[in-house]
Protein backbone atom coordinates (compact mmCIF):
# COMPACT_ATOMS: atom_id res chain seq x y z
CA UNK A 1 0.00 0.00 0.00
CA UNK A 2 1.55 3.27 -1.06
CA UNK A 3 -0.93 5.96 0.50
CA UNK A 4 -1.63 6.31 4.01
CA UNK A 5 -5.37 4.89 4.59
CA UNK A 6 -5.57 7.35 8.01
CA UNK A 7 -6.82 10.55 7.24
CA UNK A 8 -3.97 11.91 5.62
CA UNK A 9 -4.82 15.43 7.45
CA UNK A 10 -3.70 13.94 10.50
CA UNK A 11 -0.60 12.88 9.21
CA UNK A 12 0.00 16.30 7.75
CA UNK A 13 -0.81 17.53 11.38
CA UNK A 14 1.68 15.86 13.49
CA UNK A 15 4.34 15.61 11.11
CA UNK A 16 5.78 19.32 12.37
CA UNK A 17 6.04 17.69 15.94
CA UNK A 18 7.68 14.89 15.14
CA UNK A 19 10.54 15.77 16.76
CA UNK A 20 8.16 16.47 20.02
CA UNK A 21 6.65 13.22 19.91
CA UNK A 22 7.73 11.11 23.21
CA UNK A 23 5.22 8.37 23.27
CA UNK A 24 4.01 6.49 19.96
CA UNK A 25 1.12 4.17 20.00
CA UNK A 26 0.76 2.69 16.76
CA UNK A 27 -1.97 0.58 16.06
CA UNK A 28 -2.99 -1.81 13.04
CA UNK A 29 -0.95 0.82 10.73
CA UNK A 30 1.36 -1.26 8.14
CA UNK A 31 5.36 -0.47 8.66
CA UNK A 32 5.43 0.96 4.97
CA UNK A 33 2.55 3.24 6.32
CA UNK A 34 4.94 4.09 9.74
CA UNK A 35 8.16 5.11 7.25
CA UNK A 36 5.73 7.12 4.88
CA UNK A 37 4.76 9.33 7.57
CA UNK A 38 7.88 9.84 9.53
CA UNK A 39 10.53 9.87 7.20
CA UNK A 40 14.24 8.96 8.77
CA UNK A 41 12.30 7.04 11.96
CA UNK A 42 13.25 6.18 14.53
CA UNK A 43 15.91 8.91 14.58
CA UNK A 44 13.17 11.69 13.57
CA UNK A 45 12.30 11.30 16.89
CA UNK A 46 14.96 12.41 19.29
CA UNK A 47 12.59 12.51 22.51
CA UNK A 48 11.12 9.25 21.81
CA UNK A 49 10.93 7.39 25.21
CA UNK A 50 8.03 4.64 24.79
CA UNK A 51 7.29 2.70 21.69
CA UNK A 52 4.34 0.27 21.04
CA UNK A 53 3.58 -0.99 17.65
CA UNK A 54 0.93 -3.39 16.48
CA UNK A 55 1.66 -3.51 12.83
CA UNK A 56 -1.10 -4.51 10.43
CA UNK A 57 0.73 -7.50 8.62
CA UNK A 58 -0.43 -9.12 5.01
CA UNK A 59 0.20 -13.08 4.84
CA UNK A 60 3.61 -12.37 2.59
CA UNK A 61 4.76 -9.25 4.43
CA UNK A 62 8.57 -10.27 4.50
CA UNK A 63 9.72 -9.99 8.56
CA UNK A 64 13.23 -10.40 7.62
CA UNK A 65 14.52 -7.21 7.09
CA UNK A 66 14.90 -4.79 10.04
CA UNK A 67 13.10 -1.73 9.15
CA UNK A 68 14.24 0.77 11.97
CA UNK A 69 17.34 2.73 12.00
CA UNK A 70 18.90 2.96 15.25
CA UNK A 71 16.79 3.64 18.47
CA UNK A 72 17.32 6.84 20.83
CA UNK A 73 19.05 4.87 23.35
CA UNK A 74 17.27 6.21 25.87
CA UNK A 75 13.78 4.59 25.17
CA UNK A 76 12.32 3.03 28.34
CA UNK A 77 9.18 1.43 27.28
CA UNK A 78 8.81 -1.10 24.33
CA UNK A 79 6.50 -3.13 23.56
CA UNK A 80 5.95 -4.91 20.15
CA UNK A 81 2.92 -7.64 18.83
CA UNK A 82 3.94 -10.25 15.89
CA UNK A 83 7.40 -8.27 15.17
CA UNK A 84 10.95 -9.68 15.83
CA UNK A 85 13.36 -8.02 17.96
CA UNK A 86 15.53 -6.78 15.20
CA UNK A 87 18.55 -5.76 15.59
CA UNK A 88 17.84 -2.03 16.48
CA UNK A 89 16.07 -2.95 19.22
CA UNK A 90 18.26 -5.29 20.61
CA UNK A 91 20.87 -2.42 21.31
CA UNK A 92 18.73 -0.85 23.56
CA UNK A 93 19.76 -0.94 27.15
CA UNK A 94 17.58 1.47 29.48
CA UNK A 95 14.36 -0.10 29.21
CA UNK A 96 12.39 -0.69 31.84
CA UNK A 97 9.34 -1.61 30.45
CA UNK A 98 9.26 -4.57 27.83
CA UNK A 99 6.21 -6.22 26.32
CA UNK A 100 6.41 -8.39 23.39
CA UNK A 101 3.56 -10.33 21.75
CA UNK A 102 5.17 -12.85 19.51
CA UNK A 103 3.29 -15.30 18.64
CA UNK A 104 5.22 -17.71 15.79
CA UNK A 105 7.04 -14.72 14.67
CA UNK A 106 9.46 -15.30 17.54
CA UNK A 107 12.48 -16.39 15.96
CA UNK A 108 15.80 -15.29 18.25
CA UNK A 109 18.26 -17.50 20.03
CA UNK A 110 17.18 -18.05 23.60
CA UNK A 111 20.74 -17.12 24.61
CA UNK A 112 20.65 -13.71 22.63
CA UNK A 113 17.22 -12.96 24.04
CA UNK A 114 18.79 -13.20 28.00
CA UNK A 115 21.66 -11.49 26.68
CA UNK A 116 19.27 -8.60 25.66
CA UNK A 117 17.46 -8.85 28.89
CA UNK A 118 20.63 -8.81 31.16
CA UNK A 119 21.85 -6.12 29.21
CA UNK A 120 18.81 -3.99 30.24
CA UNK A 121 19.64 -3.42 33.77
CA UNK A 122 16.76 -1.33 34.93
CA UNK A 123 14.18 -3.60 33.54
CA UNK A 124 11.14 -3.46 35.66
CA UNK A 125 8.41 -5.01 33.79
CA UNK A 126 8.43 -7.69 31.41
CA UNK A 127 5.42 -9.35 29.37
CA UNK A 128 6.70 -11.88 26.99
CA UNK A 129 4.02 -13.76 24.85
CA UNK A 130 6.57 -15.87 23.43
CA UNK A 131 6.94 -19.41 21.58
CA UNK A 132 10.11 -20.95 21.62
CA UNK A 133 10.98 -23.04 19.27
CA UNK A 134 13.55 -26.58 19.61
CA UNK A 135 16.50 -25.16 17.54
CA UNK A 136 16.61 -21.82 19.43
CA UNK A 137 16.92 -23.69 23.14
CA UNK A 138 19.46 -25.64 21.98
CA UNK A 139 22.71 -25.70 22.49
CA UNK A 140 22.05 -23.09 24.98
CA UNK A 141 25.45 -22.36 26.56
CA UNK A 142 25.03 -23.49 30.78
CA UNK A 143 24.85 -19.46 32.21
CA UNK A 144 23.61 -19.34 36.01
CA UNK A 145 20.16 -17.25 36.58
CA UNK A 146 20.98 -13.64 36.29
CA UNK A 147 19.95 -10.97 38.91
CA UNK A 148 17.83 -8.14 37.62
CA UNK A 149 15.78 -5.40 39.31
CA UNK A 150 12.18 -6.75 37.87
CA UNK A 151 9.32 -6.35 39.89
CA UNK A 152 7.38 -8.45 37.53
CA UNK A 153 7.98 -10.81 35.10
CA UNK A 154 4.85 -12.28 33.03
CA UNK A 155 5.31 -15.27 30.75
CA UNK A 156 2.71 -16.96 28.27
CA UNK A 157 4.92 -19.56 26.20
CA UNK A 158 4.69 -23.45 25.47
CA UNK A 159 6.48 -25.38 28.66
CA UNK A 160 9.90 -25.47 27.12
CA UNK A 161 10.30 -22.09 26.83
CA UNK A 162 8.60 -21.32 29.96
CA UNK A 163 11.23 -23.07 31.84
CA UNK A 164 14.15 -22.20 30.08
CA UNK A 165 12.71 -18.89 30.46
CA UNK A 166 11.87 -18.93 34.42
CA UNK A 167 14.90 -21.17 35.27
CA UNK A 168 17.87 -18.37 34.14
CA UNK A 169 15.50 -15.43 35.35
CA UNK A 170 16.56 -15.07 39.35
CA UNK A 171 13.96 -12.65 40.63
CA UNK A 172 14.59 -10.43 43.52
CA UNK A 173 12.91 -10.52 46.70
CA UNK A 174 8.90 -9.41 46.88
CA UNK A 175 8.50 -9.78 42.51
CA UNK A 176 6.01 -11.47 41.23
CA UNK A 177 6.41 -13.90 38.88
CA UNK A 178 2.98 -14.87 36.28
CA UNK A 179 3.50 -18.27 33.80
CA UNK A 180 0.98 -19.18 31.55
CA UNK A 181 1.21 -22.64 29.73
CA UNK A 182 -0.68 -24.21 26.57
CA UNK A 183 0.29 -26.90 25.10
CA UNK A 184 -1.12 -29.40 27.71
CA UNK A 185 1.48 -28.14 29.90
CA UNK A 186 1.78 -29.35 33.50
CA UNK A 187 2.93 -27.21 36.54
CA UNK A 188 5.51 -30.18 36.76
CA UNK A 189 6.82 -29.49 33.35
CA UNK A 190 8.02 -25.82 34.32
CA UNK A 191 9.28 -27.25 37.99
CA UNK A 192 10.95 -30.33 36.90
CA UNK A 193 14.02 -28.95 34.94
CA UNK A 194 17.32 -29.41 36.48
CA UNK A 195 17.50 -25.83 37.72
CA UNK A 196 13.68 -25.26 38.79
CA UNK A 197 11.94 -22.08 38.85
CA UNK A 198 14.75 -19.19 40.02
CA UNK A 199 12.05 -17.28 41.63
CA UNK A 200 11.05 -20.74 44.14
CA UNK A 201 13.23 -19.88 47.02
CA UNK A 202 11.46 -15.77 47.55
CA UNK A 203 7.86 -18.15 47.72
CA UNK A 204 8.76 -20.60 50.68
CA UNK A 205 7.65 -18.29 53.11
CA UNK A 206 4.38 -17.73 50.81
CA UNK A 207 1.01 -17.42 53.52
CA UNK A 208 -1.81 -17.07 50.94
CA UNK A 209 -3.05 -19.09 47.89
CA UNK A 210 -5.68 -18.39 45.54
CA UNK A 211 -7.12 -21.28 43.39
CA UNK A 212 -9.56 -20.61 39.94
CA UNK A 213 -10.20 -23.64 39.10
CA UNK A 214 -12.32 -22.49 36.10
CA UNK A 215 -9.55 -21.14 34.68
CA UNK A 216 -6.97 -23.66 36.02
CA UNK A 217 -5.08 -20.76 37.87
CA UNK A 218 -3.65 -20.06 41.05
CA UNK A 219 -1.37 -17.52 43.00
CA UNK A 220 0.79 -17.95 45.55
CA UNK A 221 1.53 -14.79 47.12
CA UNK A 222 3.87 -14.15 50.20
CA UNK A 223 6.55 -11.32 51.50
CA UNK A 224 8.94 -12.38 49.70
CA UNK A 225 7.18 -12.64 46.13
CA UNK A 226 3.96 -13.60 44.09
CA UNK A 227 4.00 -16.80 41.58
CA UNK A 228 1.03 -17.54 39.40
CA UNK A 229 0.44 -19.97 37.44
CA UNK A 230 -2.01 -20.78 34.59
CA UNK A 231 -3.07 -23.33 31.94
CA UNK A 232 -4.20 -21.39 29.31
CA UNK A 233 -5.87 -24.06 26.68
CA UNK A 234 -8.44 -25.19 28.95
CA UNK A 235 -7.13 -28.46 29.88
CA UNK A 236 -5.15 -29.94 33.11
CA UNK A 237 -5.53 -29.15 36.40
CA UNK A 238 -3.06 -27.69 38.75
CA UNK A 239 -5.22 -28.67 41.17
CA UNK A 240 -3.16 -31.80 41.58
CA UNK A 241 0.00 -30.97 41.10
CA UNK A 242 -0.11 -28.64 44.46
CA UNK A 243 2.38 -30.93 46.39
CA UNK A 244 4.74 -29.41 44.21
CA UNK A 245 4.44 -26.11 45.69
CA UNK A 246 6.38 -25.69 49.14
CA UNK A 247 3.09 -24.71 51.07
CA UNK A 248 3.98 -25.04 54.83
CA UNK A 249 3.81 -21.43 55.82
CA UNK A 250 0.05 -21.06 53.64
CA UNK A 251 -2.27 -20.09 56.15
CA UNK A 252 -5.16 -18.72 53.74
CA UNK A 253 -6.60 -21.12 51.06
CA UNK A 254 -9.47 -19.26 48.99
CA UNK A 255 -11.10 -21.49 46.15
CA UNK A 256 -13.20 -19.73 43.56
CA UNK A 257 -15.31 -21.02 40.93
CA UNK A 258 -16.31 -18.31 38.43
CA UNK A 259 -20.10 -18.96 38.69
CA UNK A 260 -22.58 -21.34 40.01
CA UNK A 261 -22.65 -24.53 37.68
CA UNK A 262 -25.32 -26.46 38.67
CA UNK A 263 -25.84 -28.69 36.34
CA UNK A 264 -21.72 -29.89 35.37
CA UNK A 265 -22.99 -31.53 32.15
CA UNK A 266 -23.90 -27.66 30.47
CA UNK A 267 -20.25 -27.02 31.11
CA UNK A 268 -17.87 -30.20 29.85
CA UNK A 269 -14.64 -28.09 30.25
CA UNK A 270 -15.19 -26.99 33.89
CA UNK A 271 -12.59 -29.15 35.87
CA UNK A 272 -14.34 -31.62 38.01
CA UNK A 273 -13.71 -30.78 42.21
CA UNK A 274 -10.93 -32.32 43.67
CA UNK A 275 -10.59 -33.43 47.30
CA UNK A 276 -8.78 -30.56 49.60
CA UNK A 277 -5.84 -32.22 50.85
CA UNK A 278 -4.87 -30.82 54.23
CA UNK A 279 -1.89 -32.30 54.73
CA UNK A 280 -0.16 -29.94 51.61
CA UNK A 281 -1.21 -27.40 54.19
CA UNK A 282 0.13 -27.61 57.20
CA UNK A 283 -0.33 -24.34 58.72
CA UNK A 284 -3.66 -23.34 57.46
CA UNK A 285 -6.14 -21.20 59.53
CA UNK A 286 -8.97 -19.99 57.19
CA UNK A 287 -10.34 -21.80 54.10
CA UNK A 288 -13.05 -19.68 51.84
CA UNK A 289 -14.84 -21.69 49.19
CA UNK A 290 -16.68 -19.71 46.64
CA UNK A 291 -19.56 -20.75 43.83
CA UNK A 292 -18.74 -24.83 44.46
CA UNK A 293 -21.59 -27.21 44.39
CA UNK A 294 -19.46 -30.35 45.48
CA UNK A 295 -18.86 -28.61 49.10
CA UNK A 296 -18.64 -32.88 50.44
CA UNK A 297 -16.33 -33.83 47.93
CA UNK A 298 -13.82 -31.17 48.58
CA UNK A 299 -14.03 -31.93 52.25
CA UNK A 300 -13.98 -35.54 52.27
CA UNK A 301 -10.26 -35.71 53.45
CA UNK A 302 -10.68 -32.91 55.89
CA UNK A 303 -14.04 -34.47 57.30
CA UNK A 304 -12.66 -38.00 57.33
CA UNK A 305 -9.82 -37.25 59.54
CA UNK A 306 -10.87 -34.44 62.40
CA UNK A 307 -7.15 -33.09 63.67
CA UNK A 308 -6.23 -31.79 60.31
CA UNK A 309 -5.46 -29.28 59.15
CA UNK A 310 -4.49 -28.88 62.54
CA UNK A 311 -4.82 -25.06 63.13
CA UNK A 312 -7.87 -24.56 60.91
CA UNK A 313 -9.84 -22.14 62.92
CA UNK A 314 -12.06 -20.59 59.93
CA UNK A 315 -14.41 -21.60 57.13
CA UNK A 316 -16.71 -19.81 54.75
CA UNK A 317 -18.63 -20.39 52.39
CA UNK A 318 -20.07 -17.74 49.32
CA UNK A 319 -22.67 -19.25 47.16
CA UNK A 320 -21.94 -22.79 47.80
CA UNK A 321 -24.76 -25.96 47.87
CA UNK A 322 -24.74 -26.32 51.50
CA UNK A 323 -27.61 -28.98 52.18
CA UNK A 324 -28.77 -30.48 55.85
CA UNK A 325 -26.17 -33.40 55.00
CA UNK A 326 -23.32 -30.94 54.58
CA UNK A 327 -24.31 -28.89 57.33
CA UNK A 328 -24.17 -32.16 59.37
CA UNK A 329 -20.96 -33.24 58.84
CA UNK A 330 -19.62 -30.19 59.52
CA UNK A 331 -21.14 -29.78 62.75
CA UNK A 332 -19.62 -33.14 63.53
CA UNK A 333 -16.18 -32.25 62.20
CA UNK A 334 -16.77 -29.37 64.72
CA UNK A 335 -17.56 -31.39 67.37
CA UNK A 336 -14.83 -34.22 67.03
CA UNK A 337 -12.20 -31.38 66.38
CA UNK A 338 -12.89 -30.55 70.24
CA UNK A 339 -11.67 -33.61 71.11
CA UNK A 340 -8.18 -33.51 69.31
CA UNK A 341 -5.04 -31.24 70.60
CA UNK A 342 -5.75 -29.05 67.23
CA UNK A 343 -7.44 -25.38 67.21
CA UNK A 344 -11.10 -25.90 67.55
CA UNK A 345 -13.40 -24.48 65.00
CA UNK A 346 -13.40 -21.11 65.99
CA UNK A 347 -15.53 -19.59 63.12
CA UNK A 348 -17.63 -20.06 60.09
CA UNK A 349 -19.11 -17.43 57.41
CA UNK A 350 -21.97 -18.76 55.19
CA UNK A 351 -22.91 -15.77 52.82
CA UNK A 352 -25.51 -16.30 50.14
CA UNK A 353 -26.47 -13.96 47.51
CA UNK A 354 -29.69 -15.62 46.88
CA UNK A 355 -30.73 -15.93 50.42
CA UNK A 356 -30.57 -19.38 49.62
CA UNK A 357 -29.25 -20.50 53.52
CA UNK A 358 -29.11 -23.66 55.21
CA UNK A 359 -32.23 -24.41 57.73
CA UNK A 360 -32.40 -22.36 61.39
CA UNK A 361 -31.98 -26.39 62.83
CA UNK A 362 -29.06 -26.94 61.54
CA UNK A 363 -27.37 -23.55 61.91
CA UNK A 364 -28.02 -23.63 65.47
CA UNK A 365 -26.50 -27.24 66.08
CA UNK A 366 -23.89 -26.43 64.04
CA UNK A 367 -23.52 -23.43 66.59
CA UNK A 368 -23.01 -25.46 69.56
CA UNK A 369 -20.14 -26.35 68.83
CA UNK A 370 -18.41 -23.17 66.54
CA UNK A 371 -18.53 -20.01 69.11
CA UNK A 372 -19.03 -17.99 65.85
CA UNK A 373 -21.72 -18.59 63.05
CA UNK A 374 -21.78 -15.83 61.08
CA UNK A 375 -24.88 -16.21 58.10
CA UNK A 376 -25.67 -13.78 56.09
CA UNK A 377 -27.39 -12.52 52.59
CA UNK A 378 -24.45 -10.82 50.42
CA UNK A 379 -22.12 -10.97 47.87
CA UNK A 380 -19.14 -10.92 49.25
CA UNK A 381 -17.32 -13.15 51.72
CA UNK A 382 -15.98 -10.98 54.82
CA UNK A 383 -12.48 -8.94 53.22
CA UNK A 384 -10.89 -9.60 56.72
CA UNK A 385 -11.13 -13.57 56.27
CA UNK A 386 -9.36 -13.58 52.83
CA UNK B 1 -27.59 44.16 48.17
CA UNK B 2 -29.09 41.95 45.06
CA UNK B 3 -28.22 43.09 41.97
CA UNK B 4 -31.49 44.55 41.19
CA UNK B 5 -31.31 47.06 43.92
CA UNK B 6 -28.01 47.70 42.60
CA UNK B 7 -28.79 48.52 39.95
CA UNK B 8 -31.63 51.03 40.55
CA UNK B 9 -28.62 53.30 42.62
CA UNK B 10 -26.50 56.22 41.38
CA UNK B 11 -23.70 55.44 39.30
CA UNK B 12 -21.44 56.92 42.18
CA UNK B 13 -23.42 55.23 44.67
CA UNK B 14 -22.96 52.00 42.75
CA UNK B 15 -19.40 52.66 42.50
CA UNK B 16 -19.06 53.12 46.09
CA UNK B 17 -20.79 49.85 47.03
CA UNK B 18 -19.02 47.50 44.21
CA UNK B 19 -15.71 49.11 45.38
CA UNK B 20 -16.56 48.45 49.13
CA UNK B 21 -18.12 44.73 48.80
CA UNK B 22 -15.45 43.92 45.78
CA UNK B 23 -12.20 45.21 48.33
CA UNK B 24 -13.87 43.05 51.08
CA UNK B 25 -14.03 40.21 49.31
CA UNK B 26 -11.14 40.21 47.84
CA UNK B 27 -9.24 40.43 51.02
CA UNK B 28 -10.33 37.11 51.28
CA UNK B 29 -8.55 35.34 48.18
CA UNK B 30 -5.27 37.60 48.41
CA UNK B 31 -3.92 34.58 47.36
CA UNK B 32 -5.57 34.59 43.55
CA UNK B 33 -3.88 37.23 40.94
CA UNK B 34 -6.36 39.77 40.58
CA UNK B 35 -8.45 39.52 37.59
CA UNK B 36 -9.48 41.29 35.03
CA UNK B 37 -12.87 42.04 36.06
CA UNK B 38 -11.05 43.35 39.41
CA UNK B 39 -8.65 45.54 37.66
CA UNK B 40 -11.24 47.36 35.26
CA UNK B 41 -13.78 48.11 38.10
CA UNK B 42 -10.44 49.90 40.06
CA UNK B 43 -9.27 51.53 37.23
CA UNK B 44 -13.34 52.54 36.99
CA UNK B 45 -12.86 53.74 40.52
CA UNK B 46 -9.43 55.83 40.06
CA UNK B 47 -11.66 57.46 37.03
CA UNK B 48 -14.47 58.66 39.15
CA UNK B 49 -12.75 59.80 42.22
CA UNK B 50 -10.94 62.47 39.47
CA UNK B 51 -14.65 63.48 39.09
CA UNK B 52 -16.21 66.73 40.17
CA UNK B 53 -19.91 67.23 39.69
CA UNK B 54 -20.93 70.45 37.88
CA UNK B 55 -24.00 71.83 37.46
CA UNK B 56 -23.97 70.71 34.17
CA UNK B 57 -25.41 67.37 34.93
CA UNK B 58 -28.70 68.15 32.77
CA UNK B 59 -26.83 68.32 29.45
CA UNK B 60 -25.41 64.41 30.60
CA UNK B 61 -22.00 65.48 31.10
CA UNK B 62 -19.59 65.89 34.09
CA UNK B 63 -16.24 67.71 34.20
CA UNK B 64 -13.41 65.65 35.04
CA UNK B 65 -10.71 67.59 37.05
CA UNK B 66 -8.47 67.38 34.48
CA UNK B 67 -10.97 69.49 31.98
CA UNK B 68 -11.94 66.59 29.59
CA UNK B 69 -15.60 66.22 29.23
CA UNK B 70 -17.17 62.80 30.02
CA UNK B 71 -20.45 61.86 28.48
CA UNK B 72 -22.43 59.63 31.46
CA UNK B 73 -23.48 57.13 29.28
CA UNK B 74 -20.35 55.64 28.44
CA UNK B 75 -19.97 55.77 32.41
CA UNK B 76 -22.95 53.57 32.29
CA UNK B 77 -22.29 51.13 29.30
CA UNK B 78 -18.87 50.12 31.41
CA UNK B 79 -20.78 50.03 34.32
CA UNK B 80 -23.14 47.52 32.78
CA UNK B 81 -20.43 45.82 31.36
CA UNK B 82 -18.77 45.26 34.99
CA UNK B 83 -22.21 44.13 35.87
CA UNK B 84 -22.21 41.43 33.69
CA UNK B 85 -18.82 40.13 35.11
CA UNK B 86 -20.68 39.97 38.84
CA UNK B 87 -21.38 35.77 38.27
CA UNK B 88 -17.87 35.30 37.19
CA UNK B 89 -16.58 37.19 39.70
CA UNK B 90 -18.96 35.44 42.16
CA UNK B 91 -17.26 32.07 40.63
CA UNK B 92 -14.11 33.25 41.59
CA UNK B 93 -14.81 33.65 45.34
CA UNK B 94 -15.80 30.15 45.42
CA UNK B 95 -13.43 28.23 47.75
CA UNK B 96 -12.87 25.84 45.12
CA UNK B 97 -11.69 28.35 43.43
CA UNK B 98 -9.26 29.30 45.57
CA UNK B 99 -7.22 26.07 44.11
CA UNK B 100 -4.14 27.19 42.46
CA UNK B 101 -3.86 26.32 38.54
CA UNK B 102 -1.54 23.86 38.75
CA UNK B 103 -3.77 21.40 41.04
CA UNK B 104 -6.75 22.15 39.50
CA UNK B 105 -4.75 21.23 36.17
CA UNK B 106 -3.26 18.16 38.26
CA UNK B 107 -7.24 17.31 38.88
CA UNK B 108 -7.80 17.64 35.14
CA UNK B 109 -5.08 15.40 34.48
CA UNK B 110 -6.49 12.78 36.91
CA UNK B 111 -9.57 12.42 34.82
CA UNK B 112 -7.40 10.82 32.26
CA UNK B 113 -7.37 7.39 32.96
CA UNK B 114 -4.80 4.79 32.07
CA UNK B 115 -7.05 3.71 28.92
CA UNK B 116 -7.84 7.09 27.89
CA UNK B 117 -6.71 7.61 24.14
CA UNK B 118 -6.70 11.36 24.56
CA UNK B 119 -7.53 14.07 26.76
CA UNK B 120 -11.88 14.09 26.22
CA UNK B 121 -12.33 13.55 29.53
CA UNK B 122 -10.81 17.37 30.85
CA UNK B 123 -12.62 19.28 27.98
CA UNK B 124 -15.78 19.26 30.01
CA UNK B 125 -13.68 20.93 32.92
CA UNK B 126 -12.91 23.48 30.60
CA UNK B 127 -16.31 24.58 30.40
CA UNK B 128 -17.51 25.19 34.03
CA UNK B 129 -15.90 28.98 34.23
CA UNK B 130 -13.55 31.32 33.53
CA UNK B 131 -10.99 30.46 36.03
CA UNK B 132 -10.94 26.77 35.36
CA UNK B 133 -10.48 27.34 31.74
CA UNK B 134 -7.82 29.67 31.60
CA UNK B 135 -5.99 27.14 34.11
CA UNK B 136 -6.63 24.11 32.30
CA UNK B 137 -6.17 25.54 28.81
CA UNK B 138 -2.91 26.87 29.67
CA UNK B 139 -1.27 24.22 30.90
CA UNK B 140 0.47 22.41 28.19
CA UNK B 141 0.78 18.86 30.44
CA UNK B 142 -2.73 18.70 30.23
CA UNK B 143 -2.88 18.17 26.15
CA UNK B 144 -0.26 16.06 25.71
CA UNK B 145 -2.55 12.74 25.03
CA UNK B 146 -3.27 12.46 21.19
CA UNK B 147 -5.10 10.27 19.16
CA UNK B 148 -5.82 9.95 15.76
CA UNK B 149 -9.16 8.35 16.38
CA UNK B 150 -10.80 12.52 17.31
CA UNK B 151 -9.23 14.54 14.83
CA UNK B 152 -10.79 17.85 15.81
CA UNK B 153 -9.41 17.01 19.69
CA UNK B 154 -6.00 16.30 18.47
CA UNK B 155 -5.33 19.78 16.22
CA UNK B 156 -6.46 21.52 19.66
CA UNK B 157 -4.26 19.62 21.76
CA UNK B 158 -0.95 19.64 19.71
CA UNK B 159 -2.10 23.32 19.60
CA UNK B 160 -2.20 23.01 23.75
CA UNK B 161 0.52 21.10 24.09
CA UNK B 162 3.36 23.71 23.21
CA UNK B 163 6.83 21.59 23.63
CA UNK B 164 5.88 19.60 26.02
CA UNK B 165 6.43 15.68 24.22
CA UNK B 166 3.43 14.66 22.93
CA UNK B 167 1.99 10.64 23.34
CA UNK B 168 0.63 9.96 20.21
CA UNK B 169 -1.54 7.16 19.35
CA UNK B 170 -1.83 6.67 15.51
CA UNK B 171 -4.25 4.07 14.51
CA UNK B 172 -6.38 2.71 11.62
CA UNK B 173 -10.40 3.79 11.45
CA UNK B 174 -12.25 1.85 13.43
CA UNK B 175 -14.00 0.23 10.57
CA UNK B 176 -11.10 -1.27 8.78
CA UNK B 177 -10.20 -2.95 12.30
CA UNK B 178 -13.40 -4.62 12.12
CA UNK B 179 -13.10 -5.48 8.56
CA UNK B 180 -9.93 -7.32 9.35
CA UNK B 181 -10.59 -8.74 11.93
CA UNK B 182 -13.03 -10.58 10.76
CA UNK B 183 -11.13 -12.02 7.61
Amino acid sequence: MSQVRENPGFSAMITPHTQNIGTLRIDCISIEELAQTFPDFPRSMPNLRSFSFSPSLRLNHDLSTDPFEAFTPALTHLSLEFLPLYPSLLCLRMLTDLTIRNGPFFDIHLDTFLDFLEGNRALERANLDIRLKLPFLQNLRGRDPFTNRLKTLSISSNAAGASALISRIALQRGATLEVSCDGGAKLSDILSVASGVAHLPNLREATFMEYHPDHRTFRLVGPNGTFSFSLANGRGNPFSEFHLLHLTHVRAFHFVRREVVRNPAENPDRPSPNEFLPSSFPALETLAIEREIHTPILFAAIFSNPPTPPSLKIIAFLDCQLDDGFLEALTQYASNRKNTTSAPLHHVVIVNSKGDLPRFASIGALGRHVPVVDVRIGEKLPTDLI
Amino acid sequence: MSLEAAINLSIPELLRVLSEKLGQECTRVREIPLPPVLASIATLEVEVSNYTFGQSLSKATVTVSNGQPFQIESLEARVQDVLKLIPSLRNLLQPVNRLLPETLSRIARLTVNEDAIDTGSIVPLTHVCRYWRESIVSTPGNWTLVSSERFGLAGLSMERCLAVPLELGWTCPRSERIQGSLL
